[in-house]
């Protein structure tokens, strides 16, 4: 066995268990600190709008089942697990433009190694909605917005401005991880517009490509107390060929609370999946 | 190296380092100039320092690669700067600080592009608050609490800290920018420190902080520091749950959550209170026009300051925090930690109203690995 062999079998086992702190873990922990409740109907505030937090007196937040694909993909490095909507197209079948698929392709060969999420990066839509821990909708209709709060992941917050304002243009939009984000209601679906994304992160958590022309066109509907379903529709001239939808259902975490997760804490992400040659120093001339 | 010279002309010269939101002196040395004319490679257009490589070439054929650093895309926006504003092609003078390890990297002061002569980018102002002097006063809920946060249809942030380190309150020691000491023999009346203490914010500072958690690692800015961050904070007072949002603008963009729901002090979930936490545990409840908050549960692993103070998991801060008037939060603190300092100690400065705007974009994150 060459060295090099030996080290390509380490690297797998770092892997492999870096994979599961990162994906597994929560999943488990929330299985047993989560309080089942049967489904009721959708709760509402006084004026009929849909409440997509907890009823008043009470806690919890939306958290993924499984890894939050929006394509089907049997053959991702990871299980996809439960939670993707039956309308979800095939892979094969995504209207990549051919190197956005190539793209796709060499991060699943790599195992995901470089994913902009596991190294504690903000990252669009879908990959917020489907992170480790949960989200938060926090509805704050006086002053207009409505904002989801990341557990996991970077432990940070998206503004999405239920005013009525346009999105800003030309050199007013700056490029953000998270995008400018408008919503309004249509019926008893929230729907979120956004435009504005840099190019440092992916969509989703299997290294779906996308560029600075994305524009993300977000459903989220709750059906009943548990359930949420989150549909995105993914409009990106620069890396697909047509417009393409996509999404996967949440589940209601009920008496949760959201709580201190910082990934910067001991990420060791680039040790364990690149391996410890490919950490770049700190004293990187890029990092100061 | 000798050879480059005459295109990099070093030379012994004080400099002043501008408004670099990070402790720039453990890296560079502002008390040497460089100078240095090339034509730009790549351009890194990323928080929390931009940075731009050029080629250097000296008379003969020797070229050298630099690595010019700037300030954040953030701050050079609002210096007028957009990511295209220097391309791959362009010929720049760039004047500024070498590297203290002599590898081939400089802090800008100034970006001249060759071509036209014009300058790109001078260290930009403190943003400066919008004076709103039409509401002077301390804007309330129905309820008759000061309102914290912005009122629907005006925006703002709270930013632009009158101080920019913590120390005990009376002392009026002077700090940089970055919470660097301008006279490092007044180190021992920061704090009533216990010994050790003292001799590790000795060591964090004769340093030039280059340790600093948050700007190293992009560690979150716990306790007070969280008050004295770059680019600010908003306030979301979320009534329906009885809690506030302290959502950042800087370090990594975190929130944190503060109760009002009269919850005891302790973790808050079950049994995790072994679990010691960035931001620590807060819970807190309005005495007149104050919001008093109540903080334990630190961990140890973050600077208490910009300076560099130290803290143990014995930490416990109690934080007033009033907002005076429109334009101004006054913010007080006590620290008290038995397992650093001698005795309970106060601090207090005021943070300002900044008008019209939501806090910018800004993760640290942004270029690490």
């Amino acid at each position: 066995m060459t060295a090099m062999r030996f080290k390509s079998i380490f690297a797998k086992l770092f892997l492999a268990q870096a994979l599961f702190s990162l994906f597994l873990t929560p999943i488990s922990w929330s299985q047993n600190a989560r309080q089942r409740q049967p489904a009721g109907p959708t709760p509402r505030w006084p004026d009929g709008k849909v409440n997509l937090g907890p009823i008043p007196g009470e806690k919890g937040h939306w958290i993924r089942q499984g890894r939050g694909q929006l394509a089907s993909n049997p053959n991702s490095i990871i299980a996809a697990g439960p939670g993707g909507l039956p309308t979800n197209l095939k892979l094969p079948d995504v209207p990549f433009q051919p190197w956005a698929r190539a793209l796709y392709e060499e991060r699943q060969a790599n195992n995901e190694r470089d994913a902009p999420h596991a190294r504690c990066k903000p990252s669009p839509g879908p990959r917020q909605i489907g992170t480790a821990y949960g989200f938060e909708f926090v509805d704050m209709p006086e002053i207009q917005r409505m904002m989801i709060f990341d557990i996991g992941g970077p432990q940070s917050y998206r503004t999405i401005y239920m005013d009525g304002r346009p999105h800003p243009t030309g050199d007013d939009l700056i490029p953000g991880y998270y995008g400018h984000s408008v919503g309004h209601w249509e019926g008893d679906t929230l729907v979120v517009d956004t435009v504005g994304f840099n190019e440092r992160s992916w969509i989703e958590a299997e290294g779906m490509p996308h560029t600075d022309r994305l524009h993300l066109i977000e459903q989220f509907t709750r059906t009943d107390s548990n359930t949420l379903k989150y549909e995105v529709t993914v409009d990106d001239p620069g890396a697909y060929t047509a417009r393409w939808s996509g999404g996967f259902f949440l589940r209601w975490n009920a008496g949760a609370e959201m709580f201190e997760y910082v990934c910067q804490d001991n990420n060791r992400n680039q040790e364990t999946v690149v391996g410890a040659d490919g950490a770049p120093p700190r004293t990187s001339r890029i990092v100061p | 190296m000798r050879g480059s010279l005459i295109a990099a002309m070093l030379c012994v010269l004080a400099v002043s380092t501008g408004f670099a939101h990070h402790p720039i002196s453990a890296k560079f040395d502002t008390n040497r100039s460089v100078t240095l004319r090339g034509v730009v490679t790549s351009v890194d257009w990323a928080n929390p320092h931009a940075h731009v490589f050029i080629n250097v070439k000296d008379r003969g054929t020797t070229v050298t690669s630099w690595a010019v650093e700037l300030e954040s895309p953030v701050d050079l926006r609002r210096g007028g700067w957009s990511s295209h504003t220097v391309k791959p092609g362009d010929e720049i003078t760039v004047e500024g600080n070498p590297a203290r390890d002599g590898s081939k990297q400089a802090w800008a002061n100034s970006v001249v592009l060759g071509t036209t002569g014009k300058k790109l980018f001078t260290p930009p102002a403190e943003t400066q608050p919008t004076q709103n002097t039409k509401q002077a006063e301390t804007p309330r809920w129905p309820d008759g609490h000061p309102r914290l946060s912005a009122l629907p249809g005006q925006p703002g942030y709270w930013s632009s800290p009158s101080a920019s380190s913590l120390s005990e309150a009376g002392n009026n020691i002077q700090f940089d920018a970055y919470g660097l000491l301008k006279n490092i023999a007044d180190a021992p009346k920061v704090a009533p420190f216990q010994t050790w203490a003292r001799d590790l914010y000795l060591y964090r500072q004769r340093t030039n902080l280059k340790d600093d958690p948050m700007y190293v690692s992009c560690l979150p800015p716990g306790g007070p520091r969280l008050y004295q961050t770059r680019y600010g904070l908003q306030f979301m007072e979320d009534q329906r749950r009885d809690r506030i949002f302290v959502l950042m603008g800087g370090a990594n963009r975190n929130w944190h959550l503060i109760y009002t729901d009269g919850r005891v002090q302790r973790g808050q979930r079950g049994g995790d209170d072994d679990n010691p936490l960035y931001y620590g545990r807060s819970v807190a409840k309005w005495e007149g026009d104050t919001l008093v908050v109540d903080t334990k549960g630190f961990n140890e692993k973050f600077w208490l300051s910009n300076g560099g103070l130290p803290h143990t998991e014995q930490l416990h801060l109690t934080e007033r925090i009033t907002r005076s008037d429109f334009n101004t939060l006054k913010y007080e603190v006590t620290v008290d930690d038995p397992g650093a300092y001698t005795r309970p100690w106060a601090s207090t400065w005021t943070l300002r109203w900044i008008a019209g705007q939501d806090p910018p974009e800004y993760y640290c994150q942004d270029n690490r690995p």
